[in-house]
């Protein structure tokens, strides 16, 4: 024995049973017919056919430090994702000690709350979720959106974290652009069993920062017991990973899952500073992950006896670190113990055995922004100049650079000097018990030539597999295991030997970033905030956003805001009362049933309140000789009994269409288009088309020739009392198209009559509702507009565009409505 | 020195209550051994392989279709109970085929779930082992539900 084992008594215990073992097994009789023992030894020099002379120590190749890895910054900068249904649950499992380890996350949002004050101020909420099962406390220095530390926090687990509500709460200010923020703002969920997270932010006016990405750099990840310490707590050793993967994916029973074995390796991974930070957030099958993982980790899977482990790939000595002492064996076969014809030995095939130089990735880690993927060069002299190049992806889970040099230094140290494998079987004997696949032994047999002369086959090997049949016959396969000549795996002396470079690039890569407004030397964790969601429950919808007022004429805008009708808006009415569904109204089983009336203030005096239980879904202004009078209109809906019903999500989506006007502003046409079927989320198709007012025929797909007038022209359009959709001409300077769906985005004014009262929303128009063909027509771009908001499927809607969003107006392919129906000017 | 081999079955659960204990070698008795009584069962369990290479490594067991046999599969196969397989070997000659003996050798242990079954000429096979690799356990093993976030939302 060495001096190797004073360091872990339990080793060193565990080694003598087995000796002892060994040495009974002998003492009462149990030798070979030949008298050959087989026990086990530490090797003798010259005892068997050393591999080598000890090895030259691989080569690591110095990295490069006149160009640090770029473009990791412009990563922070994307756009917030969602979390979408169906999407694994993110483990991130990571423990930050020292310069290494932790791993920077976006989370996905699953809904978002917005705001704006007086100021048009946004204030945006955005509630992420960061992992799955509990994960430690974010500090406040770890919070970015893009590259900024700004925004306040909070973290909980097992429920949703912040009190709020989700929904879209944007409100028209005068003299103020609206932010085009998301009308799908989601709903509540659990968050079971999840660590939640709410982001919250605000941000000026016209700033469009709301919809950066929020980053988090996870310093303590999930939430485990180590096997290491057997201590709750964040971890970055593999083990605790496997470990937590066979208890939650594989729902292994205790039993199965070999702890002993983890533990050992759990404490080889963290001797030799094999370490594992790693997001996980595609799903993937679990037995493919280990085996494609572990022997970056110097590790093996075992399965012994049913149950599941790991174990060290390399010798260990009693401190758990690589031994590079000589390396004892178990059991030594020969003649005695083999069953003649039943062993075979393959030669490692040309290609496998080929120079070739190893180049693993790894992820410096940073503790403010995300890791530089850094490159490791393992081989051997003559490797780098063979121009083979094997490499190994490791930047996923490695940030500590000795960790890759060894993995990649074992790798090339097992390709150059393990030379073949070799298969045999015996009968019962002692090894039924006592030997382990991973175990070290030496097989010895004399061939004998044709030629009368005789040589010796005498190599240590490692067991890969043992087969013990019902006919007690034990069948062995083991991979050469290679030593030099005082018995020293070579295997472990390059790894030993192997060393990292050591050059860090921090400090060069977050340069003249000053927009921080958290410190980032704050360490503290904001309170925890939460809410309790009832489970099992379909999702409550969030609340209808409020009504927006009129919009006033924005500074500087080509565009005149739609002014009121000659003659001006008409009268509220006057009291109040509930508005019936008209008896006529296709009836939808799966539509809201919602009841709204009005109420108007005084003349001069602020706008009403809606009574408690009912939500302000308009707001008409009356333009009175002795001043403005503000009426507020206010909806009941109660969700539909159907519990068939697609999701509400507190809105209809319906498209809208149909635009009326007058050239001279003294004649007004309606026009209205009906879709059949009001789908949630399908656009419509023209079923007919009539005229109203006066006998001209308008077909579906007519384009109207109107340029307009800010003196005299008044647009807007009426709907039938069904669901319409709207299909639209903006006209565009030929010279500057194509144009994209993006330089679409923008308002356009909906006016809503209800029994001759007009309520105008203004909405923005989001990139993903725009449906734009530059090749239709060079001068004419046809848009397909998708309203998303309140409404009623009895009321009537009306379009026009405003200043900064679609120029120059919107024409439709339209149809009318009855004529007795008509709101609209007189 | 003559070699014979017995099997020594166990079922329990996750919390280690032990519902059966069968041996195949002493026929129509029942034994005592490791401090428990154990009876007799006429199955056959195939050998065990360890390691790294090739499928799971379970082992095929098989029973007589009997009643109490029926149950007892139909309930491990519910309640995913654990079947603990031993393998023993002695000297039948040197220490006798009526009970266990002290000095028996345990060659090999087996545990795992049942994988998959069938029944064929009154007779049950089961397949031993995890259920890791032949169902394709996921990792992450969880994914988002609208119990979990919500309806989701959309940027």
């Amino acid at each position: 024995m060495g001096s190797y084992y004073e360091k872990s008594p339990e080793f060193l215990r565990r080694q003598q049973e087995r000796r002892e073992r060994i040495e009974d097994y002998f003492a009462n009789g149990g030798v070979a017919a030949s008298g050959a023992t087989g026990r086990g030894s530490t090797i003798s020099v010259g005892s068997i056919a050393p591999s080598a002379a000890p090895p030259a120590a691989v080569e690591v190749q110095p990295p490069s430090d006149s160009g640090p890895a770029q473009g990791a910054l412009g990563e922070l900068c994307g756009r917030q994702q969602a979390a979408v249904i169906g999407q694994a649950v993110p483990i991130v499992f990571a423990r930050r000690v020292g310069d290494r380890g932790g791993v920077f996350i976006t989370p996905p949002a699953t809904d978002a709350r917005y705001e704006n004050d007086a100021s048009n101020e946004l204030t945006a909420k955005y509630h992420l979720i960061l992992g799955d099962g509990p994960m430690g406390s974010v500090q406040v220095r770890d919070v970015y959106q893009c590259t900024c530390r700004v925004g306040s926090f909070t973290q909980t687990y097992n429920r949703r974290a912040g009190d709020w509500d989700p929904g879209n709460f944007l409100v028209e200010r005068e003299g103020y652009t609206l932010q085009n923020v998301p009308d799908y703002c989601g709903s509540k969920g659990t968050g079971e069993g999840m660590t939640t997270f709410s982001y919250e932010n605000t941000y000026p006016d016209g700033s469009g920062d709301w919809a950066l990405e929020v980053q988090v750099f996870i310093r303590e990840g999930r939430t485990v017991t180590r096997l290491a310490d057997d201590t709750s707590g964040p971890s970055s050793n593999f083990a605790d990973l496997f470990k937590l993967a066979m208890e939650t994916s594989a729902k292994l029973p205790a039993d199965m899952i070999d702890t002993t074995r983890l533990q050992t390796a759990a404490l080889f991974l963290d001797a030799n500073e094999l370490y594992c930070d790693i997001a996980i957030k595609e799903t993937q099958n679990l037995d493919d992950f280990i085996a494609s993982n572990a022997p970056y980790f110097l590790l093996r899977e075992t399965r012994v006896n049913g149950k599941r482990g790991l174990r060290p790939l390399l010798p260990i000595d009693g401190a758990y670190a690589i031994s590079t002492d000589p390396v004892p064996w178990e059991f030594e076969f020969n003649e005695d113990f083999i069953i003649p014809g039943s062993l075979q030995v393959d030669y490692t095939p040309l290609e496998q055995r080929k120079p070739k130089l190893m180049v693993a990735m790894w992820r410096q880690q940073p503790g403010d922004t995300f890791g530089i993927i850094r490159t490791a060069e393992v081989g051997y002299a003559k490797d780098r100049s063979s121009g083979d190049v094997e490499q190994h992806d490791m930047s996923l889970f490695c940030t500590h650079e000795l960790h890759a040099v060894r993995a990649m230094a074992y790798k090339r140290a097992r390709r150059k000097w393990s030379t073949h494998t070799i298969s045999w079987s015996c009968r019962p004997e002692v090894y039924n018990r006592i030997l382990e696949e991973g175990d070290i032994v030496r097989v010895t047999y004399e061939r004998n030539a044709s030629d009368g002369s005789t040589t010796t086959h005498d190599y240590l090997y490692e067991l890969d597999q043992i087969e013990k049949t019902s006919t007690g016959e034990i069948a062995f396969q083991a991979t050469h295991f290679p030593v030099d000549a005082e018995g020293r795996s070579l295997v472990a002396l390059t790894v030993a030997q192997a060393e990292a470079q050591g050059l860090s690039y921090e400090g060069s890569i977050r340069t003249g970033i000053d927009c921080d407004e958290n410190s980032s030397t704050d360490t503290s964790v904001p309170a925890e905030v939460g809410q309790a969601v009832e489970s099992g429950n379909p999702p409550a919808p969030p609340p209808a956003p409020p009504p927006l007022p009129p919009s006033p004429p924005a500074p500087g805008g080509d565009d005149p805001p739609p002014e009121p009708p000659p003659g001006g808006y008409p009268p509220p009415p006057v009291p109040p009362a509930p508005i019936p569904t008209p008896p006529d109204d296709p009836f939808d089983p799966c539509e809201p049933i919602c009841t709204s009336g009005s109420i108007c203030g005084e003349v001069g005096e602020p706008a009403p309140t809606c009574p408690a239980g009912t939500t302000q879904v308009g707001i008409i202004t009356a333009h009175q000789p002795d001043g403005d009078q503000t009426c507020v209109i206010c909806e009941d809906c109660e969700p539909p009994d159907d519990p068939s019903c697609p999701p509400l999500n507190g809105v209809g989506v319906w498209n809208l269409s149909a635009l009326a006007y007058d050239k001279g502003g003294t004649r007004f046409r309606y026009y209205a288009i009906e879709i059949p079927d009001p789908s949630y989320n399908g656009s419509g198709q023209l079923v007919e088309t009539r005229i109203v007012q006066d006998n001209e025929s308008v077909t579906a797909g007519d384009v109207l020739d109107w340029t307009p007038n800010t003196d005299t022209d008044t647009f807007f359009s009426v709907s039938d009392r069904s669901v319409s959709g709207k299909t639209g001409i903006s006209y565009w300077d030929e010279d500057n198209c194509p144009i994209s769906a993006s330089t679409l985005a923008g308002r356009v004014e909906l006016s809503r009559w209800t029994d001759g009262v007009r309520t105008t929303f203004l909405k923005n128009l989001g990139t993903s509702l725009l449906d734009v063909d530059c090749d239709i027509n060079n001068a004419q771009e046809l848009l397909t507009l998708t309203y998303i908001g309140p409404g009623q499927i009895r009321d009537w809607w009306s379009t026009s565009a405003l200043p900064g969003g679609i120029s120059n107006g919107v024409l439709t392919s339209l149809t009318p409505i009855p004529a007795p129906d008509l709101p609209g000017p007189s | 020195m003559a070699r014979a081999q017995s099997q020594f079955l166990r079922i329990y659960d996750a919390v280690g209550i032990t519902y059966q204990r069968w041996q195949n070698f002493y026929s129509n008795v029942i034994v005592t051994w490791d401090s428990a009584s154990w009876v007799y069962v006429a199955f056959t369990a195939s050998g065990v392989a360890s390691g790294v290479t090739g499928d799971e490594g379970g082992i095929t067991l098989t029973l007589p279709a009997t009643g109490v046999v029926e149950q007892a599969v139909d309930l491990a196969m519910e309640q995913a109970r654990l079947f603990e397989v031993k393998t023993y070997e002695f000297d039948p000659v040197a220490d006798g085929v009526s009970s266990p003996p002290a000095g028996q050798t345990l060659i090999s242990t087996f545990l795992g779930e049942i994988t998959s079954a069938s029944e064929s000429n009154f007779e049950f096979t089961l397949q031993l082992g995890s259920s890791l690799s032949p169902v394709g356990a996921q990792f992450p093993p969880r994914t988002m539900t609208n119990n979990l976030i919500g309806m989701g939302m959309q940027f």
